[in-house]
């Protein structure tokens, strides 16, 4: 399976210069693969890294340290060295982000925002309009509410609209940021046939899942971050555990999957450690150098 | 950095491209060596505190005010490259009139308070070559619409119009000529709240309608984050920060920067 996403050695801090300055260190360590048509959970305490992750992915924080390459327009994008324009480029056409907030325009109806990614595609007004109708009524959004601004919306009815936007336009790579927080069960279910249907279609997504239930059904496998040891939030680095030891499942992650697949694995670089993994390494793989101590994968169920 | 080639985003070219832009008034460094590119139907957001350099900036860049020095490297329709300083003032008049817009904080700067609304948007058509009256004048009534301002006050003057009335007449005077380009400095800076928002609405719709490059000069982070892609953050004349306007004001890095940002009364 070709992958999607390669993350090497990721590490993100920030520098609050008026508070000190403060160091805060965000992730560290943290590696990956996520191969198209398969679904990463991030997962994790509250305050190791789980939305900065996701924010990397995006694009929207840049990163400190390591490697992000990221699928895009046939190629990879590294997203460390990436340009503002490639970035934007990326955004547009290979991937989406539903972040836990929608960001509310004064004035957009909510039929409007939901077909914007469409429409920046080059689609017609008339398409966009006419999918975003389908995506809002699958999402059981009330029709009533098409032709408003979401500022007067419930959590839930924002939240619906954040994932119609979100997945409109079928990107190759979705980042969802727990897209069923504020959801009935109801729609929480249908937003879960939702996303298996995007890895069914091809999709790459990297999602944190605060509902079990949810995780369990889409992931394909699981990257655990630390807490964050000393009690400040994100004060000490959330970075991926090592070692797979305390579960005892042979790993059915993505990197375990991904690198039984050759053909696109770079030698040595991006395979996981053998006895982690739990799966027999690639026949001709080069095991000796940059092994990614960090990662780790669990069963995803 | 793109690790393969054969990609979409290295086909277009900038539409303008600043180096060194640099100013002095006597001992003052105003506006410091600064370089931008802008891209067609781009909108680029500068910001900064008063006395940053960014409104000399634009006044720079806009052919209203010379630099010390400086080159401003302009593609024009015919996708010939020159530099903006250079061409002749009757060209560059001409450029101002049909290809260039700007839009004034103060609408009284950017319109003739005296003269009807209509003759106010007709105007750039008329002096930029356009001979039919009829024309011009059914043209000004559609921009009218566009910008929603009722029809049946094409005829008063804008000195009779509210603040926000001036504020959309003067984005339909500008973008009457169908610009590529078109410099905003604080467009919504001295209107309430409420009509703010219906002024940016419009911005935002027409720039991406018309695939209209825009650089937008503000002190308001939110207008910064509603309205741009890019942001540039200005201080002391000089830019201190730039990217992708969500990592500047989600993820600043300068300490300037992170202290505009952790300024915005409940976040911009």
């Amino acid at each position: 399976m070709r992958p999607a996403v390669k993350a090497e050695n990721l590490k993100k801090s920030f520098t609050l210069h008026h508070q000190g300055p403060a160091f805060i260190t965000a992730l560290s360590g943290v590696s990956f693969l996520v191969p198209f048509g398969s679904c990463l959970a991030v997962n994790g305490p509250s305050g190791c890294g789980k939305s900065t992750l996701l924010r990397c992915l995006y694009g929207n924080y840049r990163l400190t340290e390591g490697s992000l390459r990221v699928s895009h327009g046939g190629g990879f994008l590294e997203m460390s060295e990436a340009s503002e324009r490639e970035i934007m480029d990326f955004r547009r056409h290979s991937v989406s982000y539903v972040s836990q907030f929608l960001r509310v325009i004064p004035r957009v109806p909510a039929l409007e925002i939901v077909a914007e990614p469409l429409i920046t595609l080059g689609r017609s007004r008339e398409e966009g309009l006419e999918r975003a109708r389908e995506a809002l009524s699958r999402l059981s959004v009330p029709e009533k509410l098409w032709k408003l601004p979401p500022l007067t919306f419930s959590g839930g009815e924002r939240q619906r609209v954040n994932i119609a936007r979100g997945l409109i336009k079928d990107p190759p790579l979705l980042l969802l940021d727990e897209p069923t927080a504020s959801l009935d069960r109801k729609n929480r279910e249908i937003v879960t046939e939702l996303i298996i249907g995007a890895k069914k279609r091809g999709a790459a997504v990297v999602g944190v899942f605060h509902d079990r239930e949810v995780r369990e059904r889409v992931a394909d496998g699981v990257l655990e971050l630390l807490p964050p040891a000393g009690g400040g939030r994100g004060f000490e680095p959330g970075h991926a555990e090592p070692g797979g030891a305390d579960h005892g499942t042979p790993a059915s992650g993505l990197a375990a999957r991904a690198t039984s697949e050759q053909g696109w694995a770079p030698r040595g670089q991006i395979e996981p450690k053998k006895a982690e993994s739990g799966m027999a390494e690639p026949k001709d793989a080069d095991p000796a150098s940059g092994e990614i101590e960090d990662l780790k994968i669990s069963a995803g169920r | 950095m793109l690790l393969q080639e054969n990609h979409p985003s290295a086909m277009t070219e900038p539409l303008i491209r600043a180096e060194g832009i640099t100013k002095r008034f006597g001992d003052i460094l105003a506006v410091d060596g600064v370089d931008l590119e802008l891209y067609p139907g781009e909108v680029l957001g500068i910001v900064g505190e008063s006395g940053s350099g960014k409104s000399t900036l634009l006044n720079i860049l806009s052919g209203a005010l010379p630099p010390s020095s400086g080159e401003l490297f302009y593609r024009g329709r015919d996708g010939t490259v020159r530099d903006f300083f250079k061409i002749r003032e009757r060209e560059r008049r001409f450029l101002l009139g049909s290809d260039i817009g700007f839009v004034h904080q103060d609408p009284a700067a950017g319109l003739r308070l005296k003269v009807s609304a209509g003759a106010n948007v007709a105007e750039r058509l008329l002096s930029g070559g356009l001979r039919r009256y009829g024309e011009a004048r059914l043209r000004a009534s559609e921009w009218f619409s566009k910008v929603e301002l009722p029809l049946d006050r094409l005829d008063s003057r804008p000195e009779e119009y509210s603040g926000g009335m001036r504020q959309r007449l003067q984005i339909a005077r500008n973008l009457v000529t169908g610009p590529r380009l078109v410099y905003m400095d604080e467009p919504t800076g001295g209107l309430d709240v409420s009509v703010q928002a219906r002024v940016l609405d419009l911005v935002r719709s027409l720039s991406s309608e018309f695939n209209l490059a825009v650089i937008l000069v503000t002190h308001d982070l939110g207008v910064a984050r509603l309205l741009t892609e890019r942001l540039l953050v200005m201080k002391n004349g000089r830019v201190i920060e730039r990217g992708l306007t969500d990592q500047v004001l989600d993820d600043p890095g300068e300490p300037y920067t992170q202290l505009l940002v952790s300024s915005v009364l409940g976040g911009a």
